[in-house]
């Protein structure tokens, strides 16, 4: 992970922009978090250069799930998934502090399956950064880089940042002080991805498509239609929408 | 988490006298995680062994099954016959959801009659969703001989619910019944649920092409 020269990068301080307020606008409109997470997560591999993102959230036994990648293939997820396991976010979440994993092939941790799961799929660097909310933790964000090196002090502040945003954009600010709405709102996005995954089989299976493929025609049918990526997802699991429709439009 | 544990927030934030938590099996036998008192137990008993009750609605229309006032009800006879030795004045079933799946339901009770409002309803099913994740552990648990250590490998549990999609999608059905069908086939082959499920989402194995 290499410091980007940021003198003269406009793009960079737009896409931050871009970032804020388009979380700023899921307080007021009906959104999606599933929707804005993956949204989220894809723009701070860009600005962060770093290859491959997601972000975790616990559940009510403490166990991480994604919720949210940059890319839906099986191998990409896995990564993801075992580094929730043992590995970098579930020290992170478990810590409240970040993880910085410069040189996965040399880290002495103890995280073997990470490390053999994230090397085969070319990953050399992991930074993970927790989600807290008023000094609690409710899930971490995990960047990989194929490229070994520790990410600036800059950029770090800039992923904290956009974990920070990613945390109000799942929770909502008015929730904030009532335990009860910030747990409902937890679980309902865990609960989204469930019925994303479920939506995706049948997609999967209906039309003969990729997992991520399935995942592609979700969003981009939820954005057609201004609705969101869970109500989409349910009308294709209990099949208020066609499949073939679905996946039709998409193409 | 204990049974307690997942039960508790129902009695502190719900104006009920007691809940029982189930899990369906893959042949739709209920499981009993925990219940409260033993009022709580007796209820879900009942209806198990008379195979009607609002459990068995509240599960398959995935629905909350409110039953303000048993004595102005005439569904379920056989179950309200029994369950009159009981001093219970209301029911209501909430679904365990798991995405469109349902697992399982928690009953809750009251001795007294009375409706549960819109915000107790939907504080319920937002309840019910905190403890969809070690119901959905429990469902596993119960469709396989052996492995049963309830900590099912979190990569797996997305092609399970890729599995539930593709199974439904195979032989249209809900994905409650296409979530026991893949349970029921782990449990008959001795394969486990993330076997089958990975042998459906690699193409591997369809449900449309077993034999009946």
């Amino acid at each position: 992970m290499h410091d980007t020269d940021h003198a003269a990068d406009n793009t960079r301080e737009e896409r931050i922009n871009d970032a804020f307020v388009r979380v700023a606008g899921t307080l007021v409109a009906d959104y999606d978090v599933v929707d804005l997470l993956s949204t989220l997560v894809y723009t701070c591999t860009q600005l962060l250069d770093v290859q491959a993102g997601g972000i975790l959230l616990a559940d009510g036994t403490g166990r991480l799930e994604l919720v949210a990648s940059t890319s839906e293939e099986a191998e990409i997820v896995e990564v993801m998934i075992v580094a929730a396991g043992a590995g970098p976010c579930i020290d992170c979440y478990k810590t409240g502090a970040v993880v910085s994993v410069p040189d996965i092939d040399t880290d002495p941790r103890d995280w073997p399956r990470f490390r053999r799961t994230a090397l085969d799929q070319g990953f050399r660097a992991a930074h993970a950064t927790p989600l807290r909310l008023h000094g609690e933790v409710i899930g971490a964000m995990n960047l990989l880089s194929t490229v070994a090196g520790a990410l600036s002090d800059r950029d770090a502040q800039l992923a904290q940042a956009l974990a920070d945003v990613a945390t109000v954009g799942i929770l909502h600010e008015r929730s904030f002080r009532q335990p009860e709405i910030v747990a409902a709102q937890l679980h309902l996005a865990l609960d989204t991805r469930i019925l994303v995954e479920q939506a995706k089989g049948v997609l999967a299976q209906v039309r003969s498509c990729t997992m991520s493929e399935a995942f592609d025609a979700l969003r981009d049918y939820a954005r057609a239609h201004e609705v969101t990526l869970r109500a989409a997802a349910e009308g294709v699991v209990n099949r208020s929408i066609s499949a073939e429709a679905l996946v039709g439009q998409a193409r | 988490m204990t049974g307690g544990q997942l039960a508790s927030p129902f009695l502190e934030l719900l104006p009920i006298t007691g809940a029982a938590i189930s899990v369906m099996d893959q042949d739709r036998r209920a499981s009993l995680i925990h219940a409260t008192d033993a009022t709580a137990a007796r209820l879900e008993e009942m209806q198990f062994d008379l195979g009607e009750g609002p459990q068995f609605d509240a599960f398959r229309t995935a629905s909350l099954v409110s039953v303000p006032d048993l004595a102005l009800t005439d569904q379920w006879p056989a179950f309200l016959r029994s369950a009159a030795e009981l001093t219970v004045g209301a029911i209501f079933t909430f679904p365990l959801m798991l995405g469109a799946a349902c697992t399982g339901t928690v009953t809750c009770y009251r001795t007294s009659p009375g409706a549960l409002d819109d915000q107790a309803a939907t504080l319920g099913a937002s309840l019910c969703r905190a403890i969809a994740g070690p119901a959905f552990r429990r469902a596993i648990v119960l469709a396989e001989h052996e492995s049963s250590d309830d900590e099912a490998p979190i990569e797996s549990r997305r092609e399970i619910h890729q599995a539930t999609g593709m199974v439904l999608g195979q032989l249209d059905i809900s994905a409650t019944d296409a979530f026991s069908r893949i349970r029921a086939y782990a449990f008959s082959s001795g394969y486990t649920v993330q076997e089958i499920a990975h042998a459906v989402v690699s193409r591997r194995l369809n449900f449309a092409e077993l034999p009946e």
